[in-house]
Formats: structure tokens, sequence, C-alpha cells
């Protein structure tokens, strides 16, 4: 069987779908914990990070990285796929960002 | 304390989290539960601390005043840890049952009471469990003091502000002589975090409590005895979820034109059924 | 605020490593505080789902009695999954089953509240929902911690802000920057099901849970991950690890995860469950190479932010170490602070008494394991293989059967293994 006709290629999965179910503290968008460089991103020969992030927070919109900070659970994926120097990655202001009840 | 030459207070008041929100027999709200801070009071409280940012650190002083069971501590030190100076608790039996007459009634008489001449003073527009909007307004009448609802802007202007206030479709822009009281919507701005220095403070600050007597009121003039508002029936209503349908589709323009295209179905079905009524 | 000394201790990050250090400084009286940027404490913090052994007993004898903990772990089962096959070890242990049990299933939001409480209890200040920038650092010394800009003085800080730790990084700690391959991503969710089904389901009496771990074979491009799926009182922890070195462009790593979830086994394992909550982690490879310098004039790190975290592939430990840590570092850092020395000489006094703990002694005892665990031929090769060679073996057909090595030698023609690199491979196992 070809690598390619393996069922994860063929997954129809959408996992925003499942962030309704965690809990959020949405901080400011000028205080958002996590920027990205668009102009490094363009010229970027792998853009991981769409792949990479657990809850897409990185999408390629008309052919641009776009990064959106509200669905961020703080794990670190992209700061260490990020090999360009794009992901300035800190911690969301206390209290603020994923809040899991069950952890 | 005394160079601090521009003082705040903040109307504060804790509220059960939404998902544990329920009411007693009585008609009261059960306080029992797992609180919080009421979501518009933080709005109020970061207007305060915005302002305080604006004037001064060495300038300002914020007080934050609440009125409920000794548990609202909880709230009263957040703000502290926030930024806050000085709290003050209003903690009495007496009080239980006051409708929004009377809390107004006791805040105003507390704030008087405290004998700072507060510049202006903030609450939110409302709470999530009463949803009355009422105690600012009322409070800022018993002060004899203006005030403006609804405001998600302020411009400090030194002895007046400049304020925008929501309206539907709207709004209107006030310039307030001070002092003067201001309800802020959760449009407002984004509450901060709570600061480590502010937070080890808080925790050694000392939370005046004050009594129904200590304010010179008697218990016929708070609590049941006080409110005009009469609880006629309670009913405590829940419901399920609505059915939430996910919208499918291998790219955004799918699920768009899926969603649009459900959207038309609900309106097809709507015009149908008033067809029929 | 240079002056302002309001605490002997700080202790950042209230997961098990620092709750576990701020409960036993307090209860030797030390002024310490706990901060943690989660509001309530332990809502930052996720992990696979079982805390094995008994390091909290040195706090409190009958710590899982008191405790939040889900069920006691019983039995392990460790298994292959390929696309359409699985296979499964399954032990059963009869002194796994009593008390004082072996490990426990938990939910970490809760049980990291609970033990923060411990800790507060026995006198430690609890600051939640404040995120700490950095130690504040003086010609090499640490003097305190630095939060929203004010600078806090201390006489030690211990570090136990976990995977991801943005105090080493910030204060400029780390050996070297952290890479991919010094971390897993651990995506996992939680599915609720009735307490009875689950017990009916996997054989479980009231209290008693079990524990599953894979290797997920067979999959595209040699992506190296694993599965974990565990029993808690009325939901299951089910989970991947994904090694993100190895996480190929065109797949999401949450497709790995929901990959897992719809295999047939798995399937039917979860059956009827709820999806609760969905959360993601690093899991730190552990491991000597990735490690943090343990411990400077004026602190220590423990937990997860060293690095202390033990996965040979058969068994993954990262809750007991950490709390092992906490307490072997606040031995130390207590002994400091009463006779006034907190140098880097002194709390080297934490490595050592480290090295005679299994934490780490483990970890330099199995320093080459990610040669054998890592190795992608493991996934992508080896575990098809096992599967297709018993699936043919086991299957009645009627038709003559093949001589048990006939079958072995076509099946590893066809799978294309080569004898020589398996045989360099299989003496991997050595590393275990």
């Amino acid at each position: 069987m070809s690598e390619t006709q393996h069922k994860l290629f063929t997954l129809k999965f959408d996992i925003k779908n499942k962030l309704g179910n965690d809990t959020f503290e949405t901080d400011a968008e000028e205080r958002a914990h996590i920027t990205i460089k668009p102009e490094i991103c363009r010229d970027c020969p792998h853009k991981k990070c769409l792949y990479a992030c657990p809850t897409r927070c990185y999408n390629l919109i008309d052919g641009e990285v776009k990064f959106q900070y509200e669905d961020c659970v703080e794990c670190g994926t992209c700061f260490l796929v990020c090999d360009q120097g794009s992901v300035s990655w800190s911690n969301p202001q206390g209290s603020f960002g994923i809040k899991y009840q069950l952890g | 304390m005394s160079n601090k030459t521009f003082k705040i207070a903040v109307l504060i008041k804790q509220v059960p989290i939404p998902s544990k929100m329920r009411a007693t027999k009585e008609g009261l709200m059960d306080r029992s539960v797992a609180s919080m801070m009421n979501p518009y009071c933080k709005h109020a409280l970061e207007a305060a601390l915005e302002l305080k940012d604006t004037i001064g650190e060495e300038k300002t002083e914020i007080w934050v005043i609440s009125m409920g069971p000794p548990n609202f501590e909880q709230s009263l030190r957040e703000a502290l840890s926030m930024g806050a100076d000085h709290a003050i608790l209003l903690s009495d039996r007496k009080l239980a049952g006051s409708d929004t007459y009377a809390t107004a009634k006791a805040l105003g008489t507390l704030i008087q009471k405290l004998g700072v001449n507060f510049n202006i003073v903030f609450a939110g527009l409302q709470t999530i469990d009463g949803d009355t909007a009422h105690v600012g307004p009322q409070v800022a009448e018993r002060l004899g003091i203006p005030h403006v609802s609804y405001v998600e802007k302020i411009d400090f202007k030194g002895d007046h502000v400049v304020v925008r206030r929501i309206l539907e479709g709207g709004n209107i822009t006030y310039k307030v002589p001070l002092p003067a009281l201001l309800t802020i919507t959760n449009t407002a701005n984004k509450p901060r975090g709570p600061r480590l220095k502010y937070a080890i403070r808080a925790k050694n600050e000392e939370i005046k409590v004050y009594s129904v007597d200590d304010i010179g009121l008697t218990a016929e003039e708070v609590g049941s005895a006080g409110s005009p508002t009469l609880v006629y029936r309670v009913k405590n209503v829940t419901h399920d979820r609505p059915p939430c349908q996910f919208m499918e589709g291998e790219t955004v323009e799918d699920k768009v034109n899926m969603l649009a295209e459900k959207l038309r179905e609900l309106v097809e079905a709507s015009k149908a059924e008033a067809v029929e009524a | 605020m240079e002056d302002v000394s309001d605490y002997d201790v700080y202790v950042i990050g209230g997961g098990p490593a620092g709750s576990s250090a701020a409960w036993y400084l307090a209860d030797q009286g030390i002024n310490v505080a706990l901060i943690d940027r989660g509001k309530p404490i332990g809502s930052k913090n996720v992990s696979g789902g079982v805390l094995w052994g008994h390091d909290l007993k040195v706090l409190d004898e009958e710590w899982w009695k008191k405790a939040p903990i889900e069920r006691a772990i019983i039995s392990k089962k460790i298994g292959l999954l390929t696309e359409d096959k699985a296979m499964l070890f399954d032990w059963d242990f009869e002194e796994w089953g009593h008390e004082p049990y072996v490990g426990f299933s938990i939910l970490r939001a809760k049980f990291d509240r609970w033990l923060a409480k411990r800790a507060q209890e026995a006198g430690a200040d609890i600051y939640e929902g404040i995120a700490v920038d950095k130690l504040w650092i003086e010609k090499g010394e640490v003097k305190g911690i630095v939060q929203a800009g004010d600078k806090f003085k201390s006489k030690a800080v211990i570090v136990a802000d976990g995977a991801n730790s943005r105090i080493l990084i910030n204060s400029g700690l780390l050996t070297k920057p952290f890479s991919q391959n010094d971390f897993y991503l651990g995506i996992k969710e939680v599915l609720t099901l009735p307490e009875e089904t689950i017990e009916e389901r996997f054989g479980l009496n009231s209290e008693e849970g079990t524990a599953f771990e894979f290797i997920l074979g067979g999959l595209p491009k040699n992506i190296v991950a694993g599965g974990f799926l565990y029993t808690n009182k009325r939901s299951l922890s089910l989970g991947v690890v994904v090694d993100l070195d190895t996480l190929p462009l065109g797949i999401h790593s949450y497709d790995v995860f929901e990959y897992y979830k719809q295999h047939p086994k798995i399937k039917r394992l979860i059956k009827d469950a709820k999806e609760e909550e969905y959360a993601a982690h690093f899991v730190p490879k552990g491991g000597l190479h990735m490690m943090p310098p343990l411990f400077g004039n004026g602190y220590v790190v423990v937990g997860d932010a060293a690095a202390l975290c033990f996965s040979n592939g058969l068994v993954i430990n990262g809750n007991g170490p950490a709390i092992r840590s906490g307490i072997e570092a606040a031995k130390v850092v207590s002994e400091a602070i009463k006779i006034g020395d907190t140098s880097s000489k002194f709390l080297s006094k934490y490595a050592t008494s480290l090295k005679s703990t299994y934490v780490l002694e483990n970890l330099i005892r199995f320093k080459n394991v990610e040669k054998f665990k890592d190795n992608p031929r493991i996934y992508s090769t080896y575990t098809p293989f096992i599967l297709n060679f018993s699936e043919k073996l086991l299957r009645e057909e009627n038709k003559p059967r093949e001589h048990l090595v006939k079958l072995l030698k076509q099946e590893l023609k066809e799978a294309g293994i080569n004898s020589i690199k398996a045989a360099i491979d299989l003496s991997g196992v050595r590393y275990l």
C-alpha cells in the first residue's frame, strides 16, 4: 500500500470543532503573547508551524501565514519548530489564556 | 497618604460563577456557591487603574468598596492585587435581602461615612446576577453627583472628564464635571491581571469591615425591611445547550457556503411559518 | 523595590515539583511563596495522567488517601498498532491491586490544586494567576525574581515552571537552546464515560484502573509516535505523544491523535465516551543531553523544567521524578537557608542527592535509550512486520499452513527488513 493511501491522509478532521470544550480567558489583542514576523514567514521554506500547532493557530491565508492567538494552549510547539526566528513566544500575562479544568 | 490628591472609588460586587448561579426558595441569589468578581466591576476597576496610570501612581489612590457576605473579601483582595490601594467591605446580616434601592442607600451612606472626598466613582454597568444596572446611578443620586452610565471611553481633563456613552446604533459624548459616577461597559477596556508587587501587599492589607450600625443606619432602612421591591415568585429555568451544528467543508469557502445555505433555509422556514400563521 | 524581601524562597510554578518543594519548605518553617501563572493554580498543567510511586510519602505517609486521585492502576497493557491491526501484551499483577498501590491515574488540574493547597496549609503563601518574568541575576548570582519589571529579593529560588521553561529561557540559563529534538508533543483528550461502563469495559472493580500504552507503527513518513489510554473515575485520558522532529509537512499533529482515536481497537475502548477537554503539552524527552544546570548561585531547577522526566518506551514517568526532585531540592534549600549559604557550591548537594535517587540514576543509566526508543524503524518497519507476521501465523484458512520459519522468511523479505540492520537495531535493546 502506498504511503499516501494511509488513513492519516484521508482524515477529514477540523480541530477547531473540539476547542469549544476548552476554557479560555482571552486577553486583549495588543497583549497577545505570541507574535510572528510575516516578512520572515513569507520566505520560510517549510512553514512547519501550520502542521505542528495542535490547535491550528497558524493558517495560510492568501499565501500568508496568519497567527491567531485566541486558541493557543501555550504548549510551545511553534516556538520550537520555527527555526527562522519569526515566532516570539512568551506566556500570557497571569490568569489569561488556557484554563484546563481537568488537565 | 495626604499627597495622594486624586481619590477614586470603585464599587465591586462578587457574583456566583455563571454555571453555578441559582436562586434560593426565598428568591435570593444563592451565595454559597463558587463565586468571582462581577466581570463588569473588573472593567470598572480597570478604568480606575488606567486613570491612575494617566494621573500618576504617586498622586492617585483607589478605594474598592463592596457590600456583601464576608467571602466577598476574595474579590476585594483580587482588586488589591491588581493595584487598588484600599478595600472596604460593608457586611452585616441585616443587609440580607436588600434590593437595589436599599443597596444604593447603604453604599451611598458608607461612602459618605468614609469621609473621603472621592473625585470620581466607578461602577460596573450592571452585575451578571441581578442585571438591573440600578445600583450605580442610585448611589450617584445618594451622593448628589452627576452620573453617566454605559461609558466605554474616558478622557481625563483635570477638573472634568469627557466620556463616550454607548447607545444602540451610536454614542453620545458628554463633558462631565467632577466628582461624578460612571458605570463602565465591558467594551471599555481589557482588565489587567494581578501583579506580584500588589498581590504581596494585598496579602497583608487589612480589609476594613463596616456594619450597618457603623454607618449609622438601622435594620429597618436596609435589607428586606428597607427594600420596596417584593419578590413575587422565583423560578429556576434550566435548559440544555441548543443543538449545535458545525459547518463542514474542505475550505473556508465551502463552510461559508454551507452556512449561507443553512441560513437561507431558516429564513424560508420562518417565512413559511409566518404565512401559515 | 530592591530592598524588599518578603520571602526567603520563591518557588516558580505550581506543578507537582513546585508544590512539593513549597510544602516541604513550609513544613521546615521556611518563609516561602509559591507563584503560578494559572488561575486557579493547576489550570495550565497537563500530563498523560498517571502518577507512579509514592514520592509524596515524605510529606504525608497517607497522601494517596487524601489526594484527589482517580483510580489505582492495577494492570498495564502495552500494545502495537498499525492501521488495521493491533496486538496487546496484558499484564495483571496481583500485588499492584493492593494498598498502598503502585500508581494512580490523576487529572492534573484537580490534583495540582490539592497539592498546592497542602503547601498552603503547611504555611506557604500562594500567588495564583501571576506570571514571573525571569530570575533576577546579578554577577552570576540569582538575587531573586522579576515580575512585571519589579524585583523581589530572596535567598533562593526554585525554578519549577515546567517543560517549556520560560524562566530558564528568559534568564539565559539554558545550556543550549531548546530544539524540536528535545520534546515530544503530547496531545490528549479527556473523554467522559459512566463509572459502571468503565469498570465493566475494562474489567475493573470500583477504585481500580488500568493503563494502556501503544506504539503507533506503520505511520507514513516514518512518524515516531506513541499512544496512551488511562482510566479515570468517570473518564478516560486518551492521547498521543508525537516526536515533533519526525512530523512531516502536510500532516497536522492533531491528525495523528485523531487517527489513533479512530483506530478500530481504540474506537471500541472509547465507545460512547463524550469529549470533555482537549489539551496539548510538551513532554521533555528527558535525559542528560538536554538538561539545564540543576543548580547555581541562589537557585535550583526541578521537575520538567530540569528535564527530569524518564521514558524508555515501556514506562514513562514525569510526575514521580518531578515530586522527588522538588523534595530533594527543598531539603537542600532548607538546609542552605538555615546555615545561610545558598552558594552554588552548597546547592550542588541537590544534584548529588538526586544522583542517589532513581530520578537521576535512571537518566544516567538509560542515557542512550533514545537510540532504541526513537529509532524510526521500530515504528515504520518492525511493528507492521510483527503484526503482519502474527496475523498470518494465527489465521486459520482452508489451505495447508506454512512452517513458521518459512513464513518468517517470507514476511521479512516482504517487509524489506535487512537482517544486518535489524540485528543492529535489535541490539539497541541493551539501552533499555
